[in-house]
């Protein structure tokens, strides 16, 4: 840009109308006079430092040529400043103001121990952070620009690791996404326009928003996908097990990270089930429950005017409830909100006899069991699959019950993530990867690229 | 996307398994008593020639699937015919091994729920893994066969009261009744014919007789284990008038908070059933689209009604074992007769 100045005969010597035309009605558009040169600019997207320093020192440095409308405009909402001298040559000078947070730890995916730096929701800085983690000429990068309003869309990895395939389908369905969508104002829209199943309640790219994360998925062989203004990273191909892996299992030793990451599987089953086996042998098999814990069980349920079904649903909806009111208040209000709800409404309903204290157990359990799941849209997709398989296991028992898993099973065998088996490495099994899937092994065993990358 | 040699392996152990792990045990002791496991290895020998017939048969091919490799050894016609035997084999056999388990279901535990809510729901998921492809299938065959190796472990628990004297040598047993307990066992053995068309989809298309033989002594030391320890479990005259004893040693074992696991593994048979008929059924819309040339997704629609239809009309449980029976005597035949056919019309390729 800033060229020693060469003026050029403008290809059109009204720029200062076209500018003044592009930009009327904009209340924050500003015309100014500065010696010799007239600028316009926006005033709410430049830093005023930096224009009166360009000013100041440059005007006479910059490159003048002819642009046309469109990119005069483009470059006018990125910050820009037109710069019109007298005999018409139009010049921009970049004076933008980017106004960014400072990088903060990540609020969503906080570990006690290990580095906490997050992204945030400037793509540049976010590109930054990674490069400067990533100090290597493999680490590429790819733009795209989405919508019929453009936001920038990045595409980084690691050019000896990814596997050329999945770059090609991931780039070329970025790319396709063009103008079918207005305003890309989440990664999450970007998540359900380029994944092969878009309907799917199931996460077919992982979210990040923590840079050792995404560094560690690119050494792996993975590819990351970064737009402006969002703070988080799409990372693809996805698949399942990965939803069970949180960065602080690298930090502890191998033995309590393994624990750890039985432990949210655990967490998964039992948040699917337990509500739902509940209702089945309530309802329709109390035989495989032994005589004397049937007689508590009985017991707690003896004044519960509901069906197991009916109160099951009941409890889980209050639950829900209480959970998304608390995760909406600030956090003392929220932790309010928890001990009311919990406590004494729990309380007061196990009195009134709405409800028995063995389900309070098995709810409070389930919920429980589903904040394990480090995958936030996992752990969602978790809590609404549970509703279903309770209203299979009301309808006919064990078998629903049976039914939804196979289902549920056969789903996930089904889905892929850009050609990777969502399931894999447990289906397809690939013992290679089992090190880094179920358990975490520790790191002598563990360092080569996981095969699941390919297809 | 190919099949491994491990995939392709789990597939056949699963099919394998049905419905027939549940009876077997009661089934050998009727023919052998306590020897019943002579039959098993027998059976396993068998199973086992016909790996090699499989591997001089299929080994060279180079067509893209079962039904070219056909028409390039015996011609469009025969070749139609006999895909039109495995299309009403198949077919039959993903019926009435569904019908099989609605009546574990029904005698166990839906006394009063009308079949055909039990049939439909089967359904469902039969035609649900039918319509995957086979890479996806072999995907859930490799989960579920994890599964189902941990609830076989869990017959150990009757470690404590296992009867090491109903082992012993019995007094009469001939050799027409181990040969008799052969062939019993033989048609707990099918699912490795569909080898047939695996073949043409494996990534390497050497490893079939390593396939077959794996899986088949797989599922020979599996049903060994099972069979063993119900035998310690139930004395033959006991084991007479046992229909599933596999389901009655499970419902033997207690804890302190669970009894009755025998409700527990009859719903964890699911996935297991459903994987067999999903196959059977897979294998079936092959055929179908190899002779009336339509697509896909109607072949199965139609043909899932098919085998919904086949399922309602078996009404009574005798005649659903007489009729699985039958169905298991076909595929004997045919998991023999099909290579020693290709083997036969090789030399004039």
């Amino acid at each position: 840009m800033k060229k020693s100045l060469q003026p050029k005969l403008p290809a059109e010597r009204s720029q200062a109308s076209l500018i003044t035309k592009l930009c009327e009605d904009h209340a924050d558009f500003k015309t100014a006079v500065h010696g010799e040169y007239t600028v316009y600019y926006f005033r709410t997207l430049i830093m005023n430092e930096r224009l009166q320093e360009s000013l100041a020192h440059t005007p006479h440095q910059i490159y003048y040529e002819p642009y046309d409308s469109e990119t005069v405009k483009e470059k006018l909402l990125k910050g820009f400043c037109a710069v019109v001298g007298k005999d018409g040559r139009l010049g921009m000078l970049n004076v933008s103001s980017n106004p960014m947070r400072d990088p903060t730890p990540p609020e969503s995916e906080g570990t006690i121990v290990g580095p906490q730096l997050a992204l945030n929701e400037n793509l540049d800085h976010s590109v930054g952070l990674i490069r400067q983690a990533l100090r290597t000429t493999d680490l590429r990068v790819i733009q795209h620009k989405i919508g019929t309003i453009k936001r920038r869309v990045r595409i980084v990895y690691l050019e000896s690791k990814v596997n050329k395939e999945h770059l090609a389908q991931i780039s070329q369905k970025i790319a396709g996404t063009g103008d079918q969508v207005e305003y890309l104002y989440d990664t999450m829209l970007l998540n359900e326009l380029i994944t092969g199943h878009p309907y799917s309640v199931f996460p077919q790219l992982l979210e990040t928003e923590r840079l050792d994360r995404i560094c560690s998925y690119l050494v792996g062989g993975k590819i990351a996908i970064l737009s402006d203004g969002n703070p988080n990273a799409l990372i693809g191909p996805h698949t399942f097990h990965e939803a069970f892996q949180s960065a602080e299992d690298y930090y502890i030793n191998w033995l309590s990270g393994t624990f750890i990451r039985l432990l949210r599987y655990a967490g998964f089953i039992i948040g699917l089930f337990i509500t739902a086996s509940y209702v089945a042998v309530m309802s329709y098999h109390y035989l495989i429950i032994p005589a004397d814990l049937m007689v508590i069980i009985a017991g707690s349920r003896a004044r519960v005017p509901f069906s197991p079904l009916l109160e099951a649903l009941l409890l889980e909806f209050a639950v829900e409830v209480l959970r998304e009111a608390g995760s909406r208040l600030p956090t003392r209000v929220g932790q309010t909100v928890g001990i009311v709800g919990g406590i004494v409404i729990g309380q007061a309903a196990v009195l009134a006899g709405l409800t028995s204290n063995i389900l309070i157990i098995i709810v409070s359990l389930s919920m429980l069991a589903t904040l394990l799941i480090p995958s936030f849209p996992l752990s969602n997709t978790v809590r609404v699959l549970r509703f279903t398989l309770i209203l299979a296991a009301g309808f006919i028992g064990g078998l629903g019950l049976a039914v939804g898993a196979v289902l549920l099973l056969i789903y996930l065998a089904r889905l892929e993530s850009f050609g990777v088996p969502y399931l894999s490495p447990f289906g397809p099994l690939r013992p290679a990867d089992l090190k880094d899937s179920l358990i975490r092994a520790p790191f002598r065993y563990n360092r080569d690229k996981p095969t699941s990358s390919e297809s | 996307m190919k099949l491994t040699t491990s995939q392709t392996v789990a597939l056949i152990v699963m099919v394998q398994f049905g419905v027939g792990i549940l009876s077997l045990p009661s089934v050998l002791a009727a023919e052998a008593g306590s020897l019943g496991w002579v039959p098993l290895l027998a059976a396993g020998l068998f199973v086992q020639v016909a790996a090699f017939l499989y591997h001089f048969s299929l080994g060279k091919s180079t067509e893209k699937n079962l039904f070219l490799y056909m028409e390039s050894l015996m011609g469009s016609f025969l070749s139609k015919c006999l895909t039109a035997v495995l299309l009403l084999y198949f077919l039959a056999g993903s019926a009435i091994i569904m019908r099989n388990y609605v009546f574990v279901l029904t005698i166990w535990s839906y006394h009063e729920t009308p079949v055909f809510i039990i049939i439909l729901l089967v359904w469902v998921c039969v035609v649900f893994l039918a319509t995957c492809k086979i890479h996806s299938i072999s995907r859930v065959a490799q989960i579920v066969f994890a599964g189902v190796l941990f609830l076989l472990l869990l017959l150990l628990w009757q470690i404590p009261h296992f009867e090491y004297s109903y082992l012993r040598f019995p007094n009469t047993v001939s050799p027409s009744s181990i040969f008799s307990g052969t062939v019993e066992t033989s048609l707990s053995l099918i699912g490795f014919e569909l080898i047939l068309l695996f073949h043409f989809l494996l990534k390497d298309r050497r490893q079939t007789l390593k396939i077959v033989t794996i899986s088949n002594w797989l599922t020979i030391g599996i049903y060994l284990f099972v069979v063993l320890i119900v035998f310690m479990q139930f004395s033959p005259e006991k084991l007479g008038k046992l229909i599933w004893p596999t389901l009655s040693v499970y419902k033997l074992i207690e804890f302190r908070f669970l009894q009755r696991l025998e409700y527990i593994i009859v719903f964890s048979w699911l996935p297991l059933i459903v994987i067999t008929s999903g196959t059977y059924l897979w294998g079936a819309g092959k055929c179908a689209r190899y002779l009336f040339s339509i697509k896909n997704r109607w072949v199965i629609l139609i043909l899932s009604l098919i085998i919904f239809a086949a399922a309602l009309m078996v009404q009574r449980h005798p005649d659903s074992v007489l009729i699985g029976d039958y169905i298991g005597y076909v595929g004997v035949g045919a998991a023999f007769f099909v290579p020693l056919l290709f083997l036969c019309f090789k030399p004039f390729k």
